[in-house]
């Protein structure tokens, strides 16, 4: 891999009715690069990659479109049953709870590629790391179909070895900084989700409906939110294993389909890995800000 | 619920933090700040590889980047998102027009928070934490049940490579507070600590005016006295809880209460009143008051060109 002094910038566009300008001297300064950039940094994060010695690359991206398959959206593996318990003549149905996991791998693998295509991107221009990525994840058109899209601006650290796989993190600039200082190295972006499914049965009709009176725990709307969630959160555990998972964003939903509820809880945050003992930081300034 | 005998106050290893030591790292802010040094930082990035783990597990964290910063300044690190759910039947009827207080809401609510508390508790003792920051409490009530969702990062006391452990106030169960990392910080700054998430609830039945009444201010802009004195009862009620609590928690206090207070959604009638908030108790001999610097910022918002304005 080259090193950052021999990188592959990306050529400078025409200028219309002339050639390209020259490099100013302060173009030309160490930490900046003699050929135009993309990035999509602020200016103040701009600054403070610069004196951290980060040079910007480019805008980088990783892209996912993909469809999910009806059986994968609405299939559930059962783990629970709940038997009949409302004690009346008639038909019973049994109630259970279950987990969409085909649904959940897909998401998480249509993350996993975008990341890694992004990476990749960064990886071919000669970048050590990505800065300031934001994940843009939607239904473009239906439930059946997943778009994921993560940029961010590769960055170079002047005078460090190549590396075969960047890190990407959501921070950039001082915030980054502050990261560094207390003894934390960014590694990756980490998605992780569980969707329990709670088909009611009986046991609802009976539990959930006020029959049984008052102060009953209701069993298996708890099980669903504790599934959906502990499940998300010991995945995140586990990708972030021997590190940690900070700036997790956590997002939950629950909608009602065929007589069954759905939960998904999902997590997205920055995987770091402490490299230097950090003893406890100084007391904050408390600050009265004049200007609002 | 965290008594007040199991708060124990910090020892003489407990103190304030202060500057780190010559040899140590740098610091962000306060006595002792370093300028750091960004061209150094910068090259620890490069240094990733001989990263130390940090459990078996790993950490997660809802926190912002500031927070857990502002939360190792005091000692402390995140551990674990921590979560409790706790969902309890409500009795058919029980929301029926009639008068007076829904006491089976009351309950179901008491009983869903107190076991999505103790639900947070143990998934905190089983990550090593000593109490939960940054809870957010979810409420959802239906017709015929309650649930209580609560959400925060469990938080464990910080000990560096020696064995020193820097916060040392000892809690026999772990707290559970709704204060964000920068409130815990000042408030714990100050000689404060959290003890105990502590709440009131109310559902009380607004009171049918008569048919004579409601024809003769049918055209008129009146006061709904009914409704007024509804919620007053409601606030009168939840409040009481909430010191009752207060009061078996230990606290001295309660800061950061935050209040819902709306008609039930499906039983407009009936008024709705919750409170909770965070007991506190000062640990220190006074309360300390904080110096604050005042800033005066120069990056004032710039102006952008909107391209929507071409459109007008």
């Amino acid at each position: 891999m080259s090193s950052p002094d021999q990188l592959n910038w990306p050529s400078a566009p025409p200028v219309a009715g002339g050639a390209s300008p020259q490099p100013t001297a302060a173009m030309t300064a160490p930490g900046t690069s003699p050929q135009p950039f993309g990035s999509g940094l602020t200016t103040p994060d701009f600054a403070a990659c610069l004196a951290m010695g980060l040079q910007p690359l480019r805008l980088v991206q990783g892209y996912f479109f993909g469809q999910i398959s009806g059986w994968s959206a609405y299939s559930a593996y059962p783990l629970r049953q709940y038997p009949c318990a409302c004690m009346e003549t008639g038909p019973h149905s049994t109630g259970w709870l279950g987990k969409v996991s085909d649904l959940d791998s897909a998401w998480v693998t249509a993350h996993q590629t975008a990341l890694e295509r992004l990476l990749q991107e960064a990886a071919a221009i000669g970048a050590h790391g990505v800065v300031g990525v934001r994940t843009e994840m939607s239904h473009p058109t239906s439930e059946t179909s997943c778009e994921v899209h993560l940029y961010g601006t590769a960055v170079a650290l002047a005078g460090a070895p190549a590396v075969e796989r960047p890190w990407a993190t959501q921070l950039a600039g001082h915030k980054l900084a502050k990261l560094v200082e207390a003894g934390f190295v960014p590694g990756w972006l980490a998605y992780t989700r569980c969707t329990a499914m709670m088909a009611e049965g009986c046991y609802m009709e009976y539990y959930g409906s006020g029959g049984c009176g008052t102060g009953y725990q209701v069993q298996p709307v708890r099980d669903a939110h504790e599934l959906a969630r502990s499940e998300a959160i010991g995945a995140a555990r586990q990708v972030a294993a021997g590190g940690a998972m900070y700036d997790v964003q956590m997002f939950v939903h629950e909608s009602e389909r065929y007589n069954a509820t759905y939960i998904t809880c999902s997590l997205l945050g920055s995987v770091v890995r402490r490299v230097r003992q950090a003893m406890p930081l100084a007391t904050p300034v408390a600050t009265l800000n004049l200007g609002r | 619920m965290v008594m007040e005998e199991q708060l124990k106050p910090p020892g003489p290893a407990a103190a304030a933090p202060g500057p780190p030591s010559s040899a140590g790292p740098l610091a962000l802010g306060g006595p002792g700040h370093q300028e750091a040094d960004l061209a150094e930082l910068g090259r620890a990035l490069s240094s990733g590889q001989s990263a130390r783990s940090t459990g078996p597990g790993g950490v997660t964290s809802d926190l912002t980047l500031d927070e857990v910063l502002l939360l190792h300044s005091v000692g402390l690190e995140p551990a674990q998102v921590a979560f409790g759910v706790g969902s309890v039947s409500v009795a058919q009827g029980a929301w029926l027009w009639s008068s007076g207080e829904v006491a089976d809401a009351r309950q179901a609510f008491h009983q869903a928070l107190d076991e999505a508390k103790e639900a947070v508790r143990a998934s905190t003792r089983s990550a090593g934490g000593i109490g939960v920051v940054g809870v957010e409490v979810e409420l959802r009530v239906s017709a015929h049940r309650v649930d209580v969702i609560v959400t925060g990062t469990a938080v464990r006391p910080f000990t560096s490579e020696d064995g020193r452990r820097h916060f040392n106030v000892n809690y026999r169960s772990p707290f559970i507070c709704d204060l964000s990392a920068r409130d815990f910080t000042v408030l714990t700054g100050a000689g404060w600590y959290p003890l105990e998430l502590v709440a009131g609830a109310c559902y009380v039945h607004a009171p049918r005016r008569s048919v004579g009444t409601a024809i003769g201010q049918a055209a008129q802009n009146v006061e709904l006295e009914n409704y007024t004195q509804t919620l007053y009862q409601a606030r009168e009620a939840a409040m009481g809880q909430l010191q009752s609590q207060l009061a078996q928690a230990g606290g001295t206090g309660l800061v950061d209460a935050k209040i819902i207070d709306r008609p039930v959604h499906f039983a407009p009638h009936v008024v709705e009143f919750v409170v909770y908030g965070t007991a506190i108790k000062m640990l220190s001999e006074r309360h300390s008051h904080p110096k604050i610097a005042v800033v005066v910022p120069l990056d004032d918002a710039v102006r952008t060109f909107e391209a929507t304005s071409l459109r007008q």
